[in-house]
């Protein structure tokens, strides 16, 4: 643990989010071209929507070495396909609880509502994500360790 | 008694040809154990046993009837399966019908309710411990009277605490009583109250104590799939943990890749083995009725009922769910309220 808190000045933590094309990526795009800055670890992967994100996928990312994940949607009840995101959001706040369960620590794995004109909302959940990363360190329970 | 009750029902089916086949229990070589069978005839029906060593759960063999291909020329039997249900096992029946895997007309349900079942390898070191002989189990009976496990055999009797032998999920069953039948066996039982006693010292431990304790249990999965094969809510033609090396051309579609998607690797490596359990418990979350039957078939012991009886946990109290109570379309994954809780979102 001591090695990962001397580290922890230079560490840079890979974030993969996983964004709905019509609210929460739209917003990052909106952080953008109004020039919001905010720190290049995220790393954007466009979803039509919120309740595409099969847990599974959250799994994966960290399985690859992703030392942090992220997931946003449309607010409830803004959902461009109406109904999406509730299904999300149910199914999120349970497999967070499972990662709980058995011991991952919950701020590896984050979850947001963002709409397209929040761009300074993206870049607000953007830090509070990777303050909660650097804090806890590179993620190295769950990375596959053989080459594939 | 009871054993009568059910080889006269399962023998007039067979003999009446209501059903096509019976689903239940005959006595296990080793004479502790019971066996699940297909009996096709009244006289295989007179052959079941209904008695504290029935553990398996009878659903999971109802998906071998989906599996069955048809000979040529040959018609559909459109007649029900008759099937032998506990408690527990009633509610994964009833679990299949909610998901239109059977309809309720498809299934001829034999219940019995159910005052515990043995863990039987528990049972057997205790009666190795008492140095009792073994070839005495050809002739063994059990039942469970109170809080006591009676052995007879030979005109002798045996007893054993009911809380050293019984099966765990037996001592928190809340649904005792089948809650699905067509025919009932027995007399009601109380059921147990509603409480998770079992998941009090996990909940206790940090994280990082759960952690090691998972990472030690995950790393001894040989990743048999025993439980995935037991579970009677796992059905699907093509497993999502368990799926051939797609071969990826230049041609292959986006959606095609999607679908051979690897969600974990084959080889039983400690994370790849912590990415199944994780997919598995997923999977089931809102969906398994805690049968137990995981937590019993593994080959290296791994305790899956403390996850399955979590994620119970953590259903009922934020979503007030349960699945397998009726046979109305219910499902927790594909349901949503404008106010359920929003926990957790930034
Ligand atoms: S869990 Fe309940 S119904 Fe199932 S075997 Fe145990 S006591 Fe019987
Ligand atoms: S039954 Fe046990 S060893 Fe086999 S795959 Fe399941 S957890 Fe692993
Ligand atoms: S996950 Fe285990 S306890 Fe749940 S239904 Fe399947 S076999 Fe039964």
């Amino acid at each position: 643990m001591t090695d990962n808190n001397e580290n922890n000045e230079n560490f840079e933590p890979k974030i993969i989010a996983f964004l709905c094309t019509w609210c929460s990526y739209a917003g990052a795009d909106l952080a953008g071209s109004a020039r919001i800055q905010y720190p290049t670890n995220v790393k954007i992967i466009k979803v039509m929507c919120s309740s595409r994100i099969n847990p599974l996928f959250v799994l994966r990312a960290f399985r690859k070495g992703a030392d942090g994940v992220l997931v946003s949607g449309c607010h409830p009840g803004d959902c461009h396909y109406l109904t999406g995101n509730y299904f999300t959001r149910r199914r999120l706040i349970l497999f967070k609880k499972q990662l709980e369960w058995v011991g991952i620590d919950p701020r590896r794995f984050h979850m947001s509502w963002v709409s397209a004109s929040e761009g300074q909302g993206w870049a607000d959940v953007v830090n509070k994500v990777i303050d909660d990363v650097k804090e806890l360190g590179p993620q190295d329970e769950m990375k596959r360790k053989v080459v594939e | 008694m009871s054993n009568d009750q059910l080889r006269k029902i399962a023998s007039t089916l067979l003999a009446e040809g209501k059903v096509k086949y019976f689903l239940g229990n005959v006595r296990g070589a080793d004479g502790f154990s019971s066996k699940p069978t297909t009996a096709r005839t009244p006289e295989e029906a007179n052959e079941f046993v209904w008695d504290p060593s029935c553990v398996n759960n009878m659903a999971s063999y109802l998906h071998e009837d989906k599996k069955r291909i048809l000979k040529r020329g040959e018609e559909p039997d459109t007649r029900p399966i008759g099937i032998f249900v506990k408690g527990c096992d009633s509610r994964s029946v009833a679990l299949n019908i909610q998901e239109h895997i059977f309809e309720r007309e498809q299934i001829y349900i034999v219940g019995a309710t159910c005052e515990g079942v043995v863990d039987v390898p528990k049972l057997k070191k205790a009666w190795m411990k008492r140095g009792l002989p073994v070839a005495a189990t050809n002739t063994l009976q059990l039942s469970i009277v109170g809080n006591e496990v009676i052995a007879s055999f030979d005109g002798k009797q045996e007893k054993f605490a009911k809380d050293d032998v019984i099966m765990q999920r037996c001592k928190v069953c809340r649904y005792p009583n089948p809650v699905i039948h067509d025919e009932l066996i027995g007399e009601q039982v109380e059921p147990k109250p509603d409480a998770y006693p079992d998941l009090e010292e996990m909940e206790a431990m940090s994280p990082a104590e759960r952690w090691a304790f998972w990472t030690d249990q995950f790393s001894n999965c040989v990743r048999c799939l025993a439980c995935r094969n037991v579970c009677p809510a796992c059905y699907c033609r093509e497993c999502s943990v368990q799926r051939s090396n797609p071969a990826f051309g230049p041609r292959t579609t986006p959606t095609e890749k999607m679908a051979k998607a690897q969600f974990s690797n084959k080889t039983p490596t400690k994370e790849d083995n912590f990415n199944f359990h994780m997919s598995r418990m997923y999977h089931m979350t809102g969906r398994c009725t805690n049968c137990g039957e995981c937590n019993r078939v593994c080959p290296v012991g791994i305790p899956l009922r403390l996850l399955t009886r979590k994620m119970d946990k953590d259903v009922r109290e934020t979503y007030d769910h349960e699945s397998g109570l009726d046979t109305e379309p219910k499902n927790l994954l594909a349901e949503y309220r404008d106010d359920d809780p929003e926990g957790g979102f930034l």
